[in-house]
């Protein structure tokens, strides 16, 4: 049993570190991005 | 387009979200226990999944560099090593779920048997791939030599199971691999459970596809600010 | 028979320019040497280190040959040599070619002369009857080592961390090769307690499994070095 739940266990928190991992990073460069627009565009005007 | 584009990528996220649900339900409830390891057989469910999409992932990594290299097109370079990432990180849980697999079953955590040897090679082989992904500046350059060396590296994924095969066969066998029996139920909840884990791997890659576009539009973005 | 003719040019220049300042051959030598001496530092000597010693043999070539081919184009690139064969008409592969050949020779002539001194230190008895299969073994070992190494070469020069970067990438796809060399060294080290039939069945495996995976990388290295090389 313990075994069981510790192979379950890890295998999910892999994945779902990663997927935390990817949502998490999308976030901040989707931030990035439109702080660098507005960058681009005060110095463009 | 965009539009249509998000809407594929979120029914791929729920369903493969509920897939998932639904193969842990069955796998749990649904299918009998083992007479001879009892519950410890259920992390095969995990297990086998885990063992085969990575194969899946690799071979997308192939089979996207041969195309970029014949192309030119970025669009598949990003594919490429977006797979490799997936299949590294579900290859990773492959690995511990084996170690794990392997104590109540046959006595060890590790065997050097060939296909858990051949997980943990693939392993090493693509973990290569990534640090050669961020060891190169120019996004071109970087397409080029990450393309070459997946071809290289899926090449040499079967002779090393081979090769391991044969110098496992040649050699006294230690371990007896127990043969695992499964009956209907067992191969349903096996089938299912593989189905919605490459369901999770083309919604993972979607994901993956557009953080790199969005990391080279701030790359570009940047550059502009600088000059 | 003009590319072949170009090959051998591309060899010749290597050999003149190793003979000229021998750094290649000489720590190749030196490091082959030093692995079996801190080998039997670390392991000790005796009759349970025999069944080790044709790993130890193929571990001290494939760190020598790392360290030999993360050479190989370091010069080229760095004088401009390179650029300048790619401007010459001639295919790309060429290059490869001349490089994996010049490398297989530099390889061989190191084991050539590290071999008896390993059997010195690590033999017991005596295998000079069967020397011929261990020298096929080699010079295929070689084969693959270099076709795949020169390759790999070619990449991690292109790279921010340089020869960091070779062991990294080359280990892994060598395995194949390392599985089925050792395999077949050790067969030949220890042919009289294998009998006859055995020692043949059991070496016809591994041969067949060096010369597959000889073949397959060169034809991967003819065919993709091209577009690691192109700027």
């Amino acid at each position: 049993m313990a075994y069981f739940a510790a192979a379950y266990f890890a295998a999910w928190l892999i994945l779902f570190l990663y997927v935390f991992y990817i949502e998490r990073k999308l976030a901040l460069l989707g931030r990035d991005l439109e702080h660098l627009k507005n960058v681009v565009k005060r110095k463009k005007s | 387009m965009r539009l249509k584009n998000g809407t594929i990528k979120r029914c791929l996220g729920i369903t493969s979200f509920l897939g998932i649900f639904i193969s842990l339900y069955m796998a749990f409830f649904y299918t009998p226990l083992d007479k001879n390891l009892g519950v410890v057989q259920k992390i095969f469910y995990i297990h086998f999944p885990a063992a085969i999409v990575p194969y899946f992932a690799f071979f997308v990594v192939l089979v996207c560099s041969i195309i970029y290299l014949k192309t030119r097109d970025r669009k598949w370079s990003k594919i490429a090593y977006a797979s490799a990432e997936i299949g590294l990180v579900i290859d990773t849980a492959l690995l511990v779920t084996g170690t794990i697999f392997d104590k109540p079953t046959w006595g060890v955590w590790w065997v050097w048997e060939p296909r858990l040897t051949t997980s943990l090679i693939m392993w090493l082989l693509y973990a290569g791939y990534l640090m050669l992904y961020y060891s190169v500046g120019e996004a071109e350059r970087r397409s080029r030599l990450t393309a070459v060396y997946g071809i290289v590296a899926f090449i040499s994924v079967p002779i090393s199971f081979m090769s391991i095969r044969w110098w496992r066969t040649v050699h006294p066998i230690v371990f007896e691999p127990t043969k695992i029996a499964l009956d209907t139920s067992m191969w349903v909840t096996t089938l299912v459970f593989l189905f919605s884990m490459t369901l999770f791997y083309a919604y993972l890659l979607g994901h993956r596809v557009d953080m790199i576009g969005l990391q080279e539009e701030i790359e570009d973005l940047k550059d502009e600010v600088e000059d | 028979m003009n590319y072949l003719r170009h090959v051998l040019i591309l060899v010749q220049k290597d050999i003149v320019a190793e003979l000229r300042t021998k750094e290649m051959l000489n720590s190749m030598l030196l490091f082959v040497l030093l692995t079996m001496v801190m080998f039997n530092f670390a392991f000790g000597s005796g009759p349970e280190t025999e069944t080790l010693s044709s790993g130890l043999l193929w571990i001290s070539f494939l760190f020598a040959a790392i360290l030999g081919l993360n050479r190989v184009f370091v010069h080229e690139k760095d004088e401009g040599c390179l650029d300048g064969l790619m401007l010459c008409s001639m295919d790309c592969s060429v290059i490869y070619f001349g490089k994996a050949i010049s490398s297989f020779l530099f390889l061989s002539v190191a084991e050539l002369i590290a071999l008896p001194v390993f059997t010195v230190f690590f033999v017991r008895e005596s295998f000079l009857s069967h020397l011929w299969i261990l020298i096929i073994v080699l010079m295929l070992g070689n084969v693959g080592i270099s076709a795949v190494g020169t390759l790999l070469s070619a990449i991690s020069i292109n790279t921010k961390a340089r020869d960091l970067m070779l062991p990294v990438l080359f280990l892994p796809v060598i395995v194949p090769i390392l599985v089925a060399a050792v395999k077949s060294t050790g067969l030949v080290l220890s042919f009289s307690s294998v009998g006859t039939q055995q020692f043949w069945t059991e070496i016809v495996i591994w041969l067949r499994t060096l010369v597959i995976y000889d073949i397959i990388f060169v034809l991967v290295g003819f065919l993709t070095f091209e577009y690691v090389v192109e700027e």
